[in-house]
């Protein structure tokens, strides 16, 4: 008896949890969205042309019934390669963030759970992580990873998912300490350590299932946050190499033809808008959502 | 109500006085007519911001672009190619006495009345001077120009330089172009690649450095100690720092800025985008692209030519990879506007006409990658089956390195991915920065090492090759610890070609250097180390109101800049 209820109450939690972000209209939209462009990109091998597949003499077309977003310098099929870019930028967006908040989680867990002098040591190092000049981690990372030829030969993409992650773990440590500072003086804390429970279990199994819904609301800004860095790496010649598109090297490349052929430098960048944006929406609808006190 | 109407009359002054303040201070100087064409400031616009105003310590060409109106040189080189006096009183000949029957002994007589840009005396010690720091082992000079061939220096006078060589220097004239050194302004010899003087020069040029706005811009005044009476005839020139094409032309297409370095673009497609306010002047120039090869094996720890590269050690896969590329498509769709090339001798008086041994043919590159025992995989990539030096069952995969923020590049990048694709290699894309690319050996640069598959840039070669060509080519210049300044990059070990480089460094007579390069060049087309695909047009975009400026190939942007005038 005493468990049905309890099962009953939890539903219901996860039940009113759910109807507050059915009611977000705007993170609902963008939800939409979003599932649109993931499979958009999914469906990208259905077109008819090759994402690489060059024909010079064709180069710098308009939007035309053929080529509904124009060609490249090179003659390629825009739309194709924008299909393509976006597996690609979502999947560095999605991979570096997954890296990008498990880093921040650990860090920030046990600088809140223990305190101390370790507490001291990790917000040290994440403040000089916050202070480091960007590009020169990003060009003292990228030097240092292609120094081992064989991460350069193969994968560019773990190299930019790598750098992004070490660009964006501070902000989920820190979030995740200050929560893990507050609740380890919960109640609920102290009774699992009379009891018995080591520190590792009550991190992982007691105080973190509640930080959940502050992680995934800051791990849509870090999704945002990696699509943008991604584009800004390739305008650096760090990001995803080419002729493998990417939203961000679609970009980086259609600047030197801003004016002779716009159509290069819309479409990449309108993708990279509206994920974003949808992203954010998204990420405001769960913010709402979790927050027992929002209005709605 | 009244309120919002005083609010919008405030902010309508306001713009209209930011707007006088904003616009630009062009114009002639005080007291001389409005038409007048002497006076005013020009504006540059440059792509990067060069590291350094000393151009022997440039690796990069757009130093020399900038640095060339704060020095000059004893020497220059005009549009024809013919050596002219500058600092110099005259040129040394024979016939005039500066040079000896034997070569061994130049004697250089300076202009009298020579002064730097701070007013103190030039004399034949700053000549001394320029030897003994470019020479010095530590100075960190990355200039070929046989320095290391000057015994001794004599300054009976403060007019005369006696230049003693140790062996016979066919450069002679080249040697004190880049401009001269002052001793009383710099430092210690060793110490060059660390002077205040890279940054702030006092030179000899027409102009001398006023700010230098890391980033933005440098501005440069009138030299009034400069040694032709009466010029520059400009004012000032300010270099501005716009790395965004689409800027740069906006900038001359509203006349903000009246010249513009590399443009990129085809002479119609450019004065169509700047509107009639701007010429493109070009001329086919002197960077030449090729693709170089690495013979040797990349991340060995052993930057010598011991261990021969798995893919590219055999000459059947070099051939077959000139084969594959449409050399036609690169010139007249990739990189349009461009002439094609085939040598390092592709201009002045030791232009070679080669004919491609291995002109583009698909199925040849094919038909010669399964001879050396590549053979098509699963995926369309080929795999090693008893190939020459690879293991079985190795991807023919090689990976291009040219360098970052230069379009055509990468363009010309990604169609040799597609060609060499189409016979089966599978290539990657590395740019990297300038500055690792073009870094020293020290610096760890990959071209130094020897860790690199294919590197593709352009280079040129001076008016005076044969210290660029013995350090590119000779067996003995493979870069190492004891001889870090090396630039076989490709690591070719040819005794063909070794006796054809001694034999054009040889002599003094033109016509048998000529042929001895062209045998080299023969010998370069031949085995491969490099694939030469085409040149660059030099040239820049020149506002219609500017006038007095000829596109030199042998020169730079600023060669001849104290001969510009502006119209108004």
């Amino acid at each position: 008896m005493h468990n049905s209820v309890g099962e009953r109450q939890a539903q219901s939690l996860r039940a009113l949890t759910l109807r507050r972000f059915l009611r977000h209209r705007a993170a609902l939209l963008s939800l939409a969205i979003l599932a649109l462009m993931v499979l958009s990109a999914l469906v990208a091998p259905l077109s008819p042309y090759e994402p690489t597949a060059q024909n010079p003499a064709n180069d710098l077309q308009p939007p035309s019934a053929i080529h509904w977003f124009g060609t490249d310098d090179l003659g390629r099929d825009v739309l194709t390669r924008v299909l393509y870019g976006g597996r690609i930028s979502i999947l560095v967006g999605l991979l570096a963030t997954l890296l990008s908040t498990a880093i921040g989680v650990i860090v920030g867990a046990l600088a809140g759970y223990f305190g101390g002098w370790l507490d001291n040591l990790l917000m040290r190092v994440t403040d000089a992580f916050l202070s480091l000049p960007t590009l020169f981690v990003l060009i003292l990372i990228s030097t240092m990873l292609r120094e081992v030829p064989a991460l350069s030969l193969s994968n560019s993409v773990a190299v930019v998912i790598i750098v992004i992650a070490v660009l964006s773990w501070m902000w989920p440590a820190r979030l995740v300490r200050g929560a893990f500072l507050s609740l380890k003086e919960h109640e609920f804390v102290t009774a699992a350590h009379a009891v018995g429970v080591g520190h590792g279990r009550i991190m992982w199994q007691h105080i973190l299932p509640n930080t959940v819904s502050l992680i995934i609301v800051q791990a849509t800004l870090t999704i945002a946050f990696s699509i943008i860095t991604e584009s800004g790496l390739s305008y650096l010649g760090f990001g995803i190499q080419p002729p493998t598109p990417s939203w961000g090297n679609l970009l980086a490349t259609a600047q030197a033809y801003a004016l002779r052929a716009p159509w290069l430098m819309i479409f990449p960048g309108l993708m990279i808008f509206i994920t974003t944006l949808a992203v954010n929406h998204i990420g405001d609808g769960l913010r709402d959502a979790f927050d027992p006190f929002s209005v709605r | 109500m009244r309120k919002f109407h005083g609010l919008v009359l405030a902010l309508v002054m306001l713009c209209v006085a930011l707007t006088a303040c904003a616009s630009p201070q062009t114009g002639t100087e005080a007291g001389e007519e409005g038409s007048s064409p002497s006076g005013g400031q020009a504006v540059l616009i440059i792509p990067e911001e060069p590291a350094t105003l000393n151009q022997y310590l440039a690796v990069a060409a757009i130093v020399r672009q900038v640095a060339d109106a704060t020095n000059t040189g004893l020497t220059t080189v005009d549009a024809d190619g013919n050596f002219q006096p500058m600092l110099a009183a005259e040129l040394p000949t024979i016939e005039n006495g500066g040079v000896a029957a034997d070569f061994l002994t130049v004697t250089w007589k300076l202009r009298p009345g020579l002064l730097w840009s701070d007013g103190a005396p030039l004399t034949s010690d700053d000549i001394k001077f320029t030897w003994e720091a470019v020479s010095h082992p530590e100075s960190g000079n990355v200039l070929s120009l046989g320095f290391e061939l000057i015994d001794s220096i004599e300054t009976p006078d403060d007019l005369t330089a006696i230049v003693h060589y140790s062996a016979v220097n066919q450069a002679y004239l080249q040697q004190f172009m880049f401009g001269l050194l002052p001793r009383h302004a710099t430092g210690e010899p060793a110490e060059m690649s660390t002077w205040a003087w890279n940054r702030q020069p006092v030179g000899a040029g027409p102009f001398v450095l006023g700010e230098w706005n890391a980033g933005e811009n440098i501005v440069m005044q009138r030299n009034p100690n400069y040694f032709l009476a009466g010029q520059p005839y400009l004012d000032s020139l300010i270099f501005a720092i716009v790395p965004d094409t689409g800027a740069q032309v906006a900038m001359m297409a509203q006349g903000e800025a009246q010249v513009q370095l590399w443009p990129g673009e085809t002479k119609e497609v450019y004065e169509e985008q700047v509107a009639g306010q701007a010429v493109l002047a070009e001329i086919p120039g002197q960077w030449n692209m090729a693709l170089y090869l690495n013979l040797s094996k990349p991340f060995d720890d052993d930057p010598s030519a011991s261990a021969p590269h798995p893919i590219l050690g055999d000459l059947r896969v070099r051939q077959a990879l000139s084969h594959a590329i449409d050399y036609d498509l690169i010139v007249t769709e990739i990189n349009p506007g461009v002439s094609p090339t085939v040598s390092p001798f592709a201009y002045g008086w030791y232009a070679c006409d080669v004919a491609r041994p291995y002109p583009y043919d698909v199925e040849k590159a094919k038909a010669l990658l399964e001879e050396a025992g590549w053979v098509e995989g699963s995926d369309g990539i080929r795999v090693a089956q008893g190939a020459l030096h690879a293991e079985d069952g190795t991807r023919l995969t090689l990976q291009l390195n040219g360098y970052t923020s230069f379009q055509p590049l990468a363009k010309l990048e990604e169609a040799l991915v597609e060609m060499f694709k189409a016979v089966g290699i599978e290539t990657t894309i590395q740019n990297d920065d300038f500055s690792i690319l073009f870094g020293s050996y020290e610096e760890g640069s990959p071209r130094k090492l020897g860790n690199f598959d294919i590197l593709v840039y352009d280079a040129s070669l001076p008016i005076e090759p044969q210290a660029v060509i013995d350090n590119s080519f000779h067996s003995a210049a493979i870069p190492s610890p004891e001889n870090p300044s090396g630039a076989n990059y490709h690591r070719w070990v040819n005794p063909a070609a070794d006796a054809a480089i001694e034999k054009a460094g040889s002599t003094v007579d033109i016509a048998e250097r000529q042929a001895a390069y062209c045998e080299l060049a023969n010998l370069i087309a031949t085995e491969v180390p490099r694939i030469h695909l085409y040149l660059f047009t030099e040239g820049y975009g020149a506002s219609t109101r500017l006038s007095g400026y000829q596109v030199n190939i042998w020169g730079s942007l600023s060669w001849d800049v104290q001969n510009w005038k502006l119209e108004n």
